[in-house]
């Protein structure tokens, strides 16, 4: 096997390729270039990426890159499948948490002034997309976070680059894609780190294909005013989740899909995220909660590596 | 002149004898073994009506007879690939070829830097 670390989009990346030759080994090096190009293209944080300009652009058609393109088609497809609790819209509400820089930046805010505004409204029902002419047209001041689902969106991407070396697997920040099983048959070892012991696994999976993807408030949280806040905004208050769960890592067809679950599950808390991963034939999931207990859906087992 | 010694022939009857005696015999013995299996099946055929009829009443009732204690046990069955012999105790240790998880290759969590 040969794999390649780097870092990108604020998160440490690892590609894998089950495949020991010289083509396997040049192909690899280029994935660090795919990111390069792709968070170039869909970052909030860079003034220059392409994203930003959309932003700025607001309210006037603005043509796209095929990049921003699919990664927009990848979001509105997770806010879909998420009936609008996993949405691009939401970069006001994370701003006014106090997400308004990148994670590295994001510290102890302290008693800066907490900005409150009313819940969104309309959430992703503003955009106006004109695929002959790949234009998107936001609506006046509103601007975009792909967030998540642009990791998930390049994890998938670079997956479908590299599988015609063979097994392969992309973990980008957390949110991993896999194709085949190894050579030797087995599916790849994930495990699902235990956010109290980062280093150690609560489950080993065994994926042979899809993706798995874990979003949680453990780690990228700050203070404002006293109150402790995070990065998942529910749509249905524009405030940060209020929930049960620490983290929640779903395994699912696809890394978009996945890292959409994962979010649901943690918006929606415990009890009714288990019960909307059941009604999922194609998901299964593990909570752990802030207690420390840990709640696994049904069709988790399917994955365990035995 | 001399005169002739002579010992009067005997006439050659033995092997004669011998085969007559022979298949006497053989006949006796063909005509017991023939009486013998016309007894038993006759016998057979009617000497046990009895017997024969208090089987028939209880296998109606329902009723199964016990095999006549022998001293050669009988045969257990037992599922494919369990050996026969008892454990010592009872605790004797299972030997299975378990192997061990591997490391994992990844680790999926919340994204971090």
């Amino acid at each position: 096997m040969k794999s390649i670390e780097f870092h990108a989009m604020g998160s440490s990346m690892l590609a894998a390729v089950d495949n020991d030759t010289l083509a396997a080994a040049e192909r690899l090096d280029s994935v660090p270039r795919w990111f390069k190009v792709w968070e170039s293209r869909l970052s909030r944080f860079q003034p220059d990426s392409e994203l930003s300009a959309l932003n700025r652009a607001s309210g006037a058609p603005f043509p796209v890159s095929d990049v921003l393109w699919d990664a927009l088609q990848a979001s509105l497809q997770a806010a879909r499948f998420s009936d609008g609790l996993v949405t691009p819209t939401l970069t006001p509400w994370l701003e006014a948490a106090g997400y308004d820089r990148s994670f590295e930046a994001v510290a102890d805010l302290g008693e800066s002034p907490a900005t409150v505004l009313a819940p969104p409204t309309r959430v992703g029902a503003e955009l106006r997309l004109d695929a002959r002419r790949r234009c998107v047209t936001l609506p006046e001041g509103s601007r975009l976070d792909l967030g998540g689902t642009a990791k998930g969106w390049a994890a998938d991407r670079a997956v479908h680059r590299l599988r015609s070396l063979g097994p392969c697997l992309v973990d980008a920040g957390g949110d991993i894609a896999v194709h085949g099983p190894r050579l030797d048959g087995s599916g790849w070892a994930v495990g699902i780190s235990d956010p109290s012991r980062p280093e150690e696994s609560l489950e080993l999976l065994a994926l042979s294909r899809g993706a798995v993807a874990t979003s949680g408030r453990d780690y990228h949280r700050w203070i404002r005013q006293g109150a402790s806040q995070h990065h998942i905004i529910d749509p249905r208050t524009g405030l940060p989740a209020s929930t049960d769960i620490l983290t929640a890592t779903v395994v699912a067809p696809s890394t978009v899909e996945a890292e959409a679950a994962a979010k649901v599950a943690l918006i929606l808390g415990s009890d009714a995220a288990l019960a909307w991963l059941e009604a999922h034939p194609s998901l299964a999931g593990l909570l752990v909660l802030e207690d420390g207990s840990v709640r696994r859906s049904r069709r988790l087992s399917r994955y365990l590596w035995r | 002149m001399m005169a002739k010694s002579s010992t009067p022939k005997r006439p050659s009857r033995v092997p004669g004898a011998k085969i007559l005696i022979t298949a006497s015999a053989l006949a006796a013995t063909l005509a017991g073994w023939a009486s013998l299996t016309w007894k038993d099946s006759a016998n057979a055929a009617g000497a046990s009506p009895s017997l024969r009829s208090a089987e028939a009443q209880l296998a109606a009732a329902g009723v199964a007879l016990q095999p006549l204690p022998t001293l050669v046990p009988g045969l257990t069955q037992l599922p494919v690939g369990v050996s026969p012999i008892p454990s010592q105790g009872g605790s004797r240790p299972v030997l299975r070829s378990v192997s061990a998880p591997p490391a994992p290759v990844v680790m999926t969590q919340s994204s971090r830097p």
